[in-house]
């Protein structure tokens, strides 16, 4: 009886797999249309390929996978451009104040900044690291810390959390490659892949 | 000693219903990326592993919590236990540069060691549990098992 309930279990989850095992052609795709308007941005405006982050300043897979996207700037430098979305997860208590920070540091043009201060410091994003992030970044400090007490950009965290929600995102991190979904922490190989079919695309 | 017994069944399935479905909750790339950092599975096994252990975890973490099956569940999240704690510390032991475990998704963020720790602390209570059989409050119980 045991052995048929491994058995049934075993059967069930190798159907999960197979409709990860077709590899899609750009023309085939379906591409999310992901609007960047009020988003940061990094890196050559003019880049033919888009990379919109999704993510969670604390959640673990999204400080994984950093180093894959420095690699990819680091690549294309010409050809990617990075952009941000905000999505902290409700598991997270103290994602939303760091998202508030990042966005109150983008207030003072240091969004990318204390982007990179945030995922290298995921265990201390509590009110008074983020102050002392600030500070490290030569913020006007006063303004910094009243925008983050007021809470003054909550409102375009929940306009990102809505727009992604809307596209069935429920975990982090996820990527939209010129509107391509690659979702979790996924490896350099993987955005390559994508990134040279996009711009094998554009060329074309 | 019977409802210490009962608890510690509590704890053991409890624990793997939230790891289970906690990487069940992120995108199995997660998890994914997680069995890679160990460096100790072909690239072929990767794929399959991420599929399937947040699956046997869920599954059989709950059977272990209402007490259905309960032997048999307990002596498969004993191998699962086993073989984390090998990980673990071969990880350890090697230094590799992994900074979470990925034990529970994105929720519960613990270091390697504290995963060792907490994986030995279950893998003994799965081992209470076989050498000492209670059915208090459970499932097998009702279906005279």
């Amino acid at each position: 009886m045991f052995l048929r309930v491994v058995l049934s279990v075993f059967l069930i989850l190798t159907l999960f797999p197979l409709n990860g095992f077709a590899k899609k052609k750009s023309k085939d795709v379906f591409r999310f249309p992901v609007d960047i308007k009020e988003s940061p941005v990094q890196g050559n405006p003019k880049a033919p390929v888009t990379i919109v982050e999704v993510s969670d300043f604390q959640c673990p897979f999204c400080g994984m996978v950093q180093p894959t996207l420095k690699q990819i700037q680091e690549r294309y430098p010409n050809e990617v451009k990075l952009s941000f979305k905000h999505f902290p997860l409700s598991m997270h208590p103290d994602a939303e104040l760091a998202h508030s920070a990042s966005l109150c540091a983008a207030g003072q043009d240091k969004f990318w900044e204390m982007r990179s201060i945030l995922f290298e410091n995921q265990r201390a994003l509590k009110r008074d690291d983020l102050i002392r992030y600030a500070n490290q970044l030569g913020l006007e400090a006063e303004s910094f810390t009243k925008c983050l007490d007021e809470g003054k950009y909550l409102s375009k965290i929940e306009e990102d959390r809505e727009e992604i929600l809307q596209y069935g995102i429920q975990g982090t991190p996820a990527f939209y490659v010129n509107g391509r979904l690659l979702s979790g922490a996924q490896p350099y190989g993987a955005f390559e892949e994508i990134i040279e079919d996009e711009l094998k695309r554009f060329k074309s | 000693m019977n409802f210490i017994l009962f608890l510690m069944r509590i704890v053991l399935g409890g624990v793997f219903v939230y790891s289970g479905w906690g990487k069940l909750m992120s995108p199995v790339e997660n998890f994914k990326a997680v069995v890679e950092s160990y460096q100790f599975f072909s690239a072929l096994l990767v794929k399959p592993i991420s599929y399937v252990v947040p699956w046997l975890e869920l599954v059989f973490g709950a059977f272990v919590l209402v007490g259905y099956l309960t032997r048999q569940s307990t002596v498969l999240l004993a191998l699962f236990l086993l073989s984390f704690i090998v990980l673990l510390s071969r990880s350890l032991l090697m230094h590799l540069p992994i900074s979470e475990c990925g034990c529970f998704g994105s929720g519960i963020v613990l270091a390697p060691w504290q995963a060792l720790v907490l994986d030995s602390g279950l893998f003994l209570i799965a081992f209470i549990l076989l050498k000492r059989k209670s059915n208090l409050f459970s499932l097998d119980r009702r279906l005279h098992r």
